[in-house]
């Protein structure tokens, strides 16, 4: 499940700033989606770290991966 | 610069967080909701009967179409990256199908400041937005056709609150005739005055709600704030499809870009009541109506213009 949670907050960001480019060519302020585009990759970032970092821990101690 | 009339959901925002003691009865956001129901339908009926549209029917069945394919699309993300369970898949993916009537004044509030003309018929199309999307979250949920039954769609469809006042106040403003201009004080010119009285409600109670967000936390936040994006990007494109003016193609985006939050919960509640009814109101609530008011109505306005041009 944490592998798909950062997934979708990767396409999120993605999306965003998608639009934060399509923004700039109408001459809209952006400022919102370059914001939102920047929080979510950091916590995309956050999320993926946390889960490879618990795998090996998990395994070091012997219990059995449960990839939920 | 930001509207005034949204301003004041930020105001309720910050009342809410600050703590602040603001007393704002029950009954009187009932009547709130419903005044801005019949306003809207009451304009409507009398713009609609000064240019009836010759292919009126042909839009409405594309919009009823557009109404069926947003949960369609939100039903698998919920699904394959949220990991939810097909009753509260279903059930979300109800709510980001139907639309918001709030999002939809605030997005008429918006337009008229800014002396942009859109469609007479849209309130027509809110109230067809409304129902298929619950048939369709249902039929995702349960995965069959039971439960939409004769008793259902009389009670949560026909006599959905929203969906009457709507109609019936859109009839009254197409028949009632220049008796109608007596209302107008009253319904059209106190619009937004009420509607900024709303959104101070609105933003105390998707503060509120802001506690909720915990389960799934960053797959919601990311599923309410990416959907209105999808939904108003394919409402962008059917109305440059159905050549609509500026004004209708900002407004056909935000409603797809809109999420229910007094219908569909209704409904829901009959219909699926194992489903976690909180999930689904945080999410349309407390992320996606502010996300939607503060960024998307603006954006979509915006790009409707551009394209239009």
């Amino acid at each position: 499940m944490a592998n798909r949670t950062w997934c979708f907050a990767l396409l999120t960001s993605i999306t965003f700033f998608v639009f934060y480019l399509l923004s700039k060519t109408i001459a809209h302020d952006s400022s919102a989606f370059a914001l939102l585009s920047a929080v979510t990759l950091l916590a995309a970032l956050y999320h993926y770290v946390s889960a490879n970092k618990k795998q090996p821990q998990r395994q070091r101690i012997g219990l059995a991966l449960e990839d939920k | 610069m930001i509207d005034a009339v949204v301003a004041f959901f930020i105001l309720g925002v910050v009342c809410q967080l600050s703590g602040a003691k603001l007393a704002f009865p029950d009954g009187l956001y009932q009547s709130l909701s419903l005044f801005l129901m019949i306003a809207i339908g009451l304009k409507g009926g009398m713009a609609l009967q000064q240019h009836v549209a010759a292919n009126l029917i042909t839009l409405s069945l594309a919009v009823l179409a557009f109404g069926v394919l947003l949960p369609l699309l939100a039903f698998p993300l919920l699904r394959y990256f949220g990991q939810f369970d097909p009753i509260n898949a279903g059930a979300i993916a109800a709510h980001y199908g139907s639309v918001s009537v709030a999002t939809y004044a605030v997005a008429v509030s918006v337009l008229e400041a800014n002396n942009i003309s859109y469609e007479a018929y849209f309130p027509l199309f809110v109230v067809l937005l409304e129902m298929p999307a619950i048939v369709v979250g249902i039929v995702l949920a349960k995965g069959r056709w039971s439960g939409i039954n004769g008793h259902f769609i009389r009670q949560e469809l026909l006599a959905n609150q929203s969906v009457l006042v709507m109609l019936g106040s859109l009839a009254i403003g197409y028949f009632a005739g220049p008796s109608v201009v007596k209302l107008t004080p009253f319904f059209i010119e106190l619009f937004s005055g009420v509607l900024a009285l709303f959104l101070l409600k609105m933003g105390m109670t998707a503060a509120k709600q802001f506690g909720q967000i915990k389960q799934n936390s960053l797959f919601l936040l990311c599923f309410a704030m990416l959907m209105p994006l999808v939904g108003g990007s394919l409402g962008t494109g059917l109305g440059l499809l159905l050549s609509f003016s500026a004004g209708g193609i900002a407004l056909m985006a935000i409603l797809g870009a809109s999420a229910s939050y007094i219908a569909v919960p209704a409904a829901m509640k009959q219909s699926l009541p194992q489903a976690n009814s909180g999930i689904s109101i945080t999410a349309s609530l407390a992320i996606s109506f502010p996300f939607n008011v503060l960024v998307s109505v603006p954006f979509f306005i915006t790009l409707g213009q551009y394209l239009a041009h």
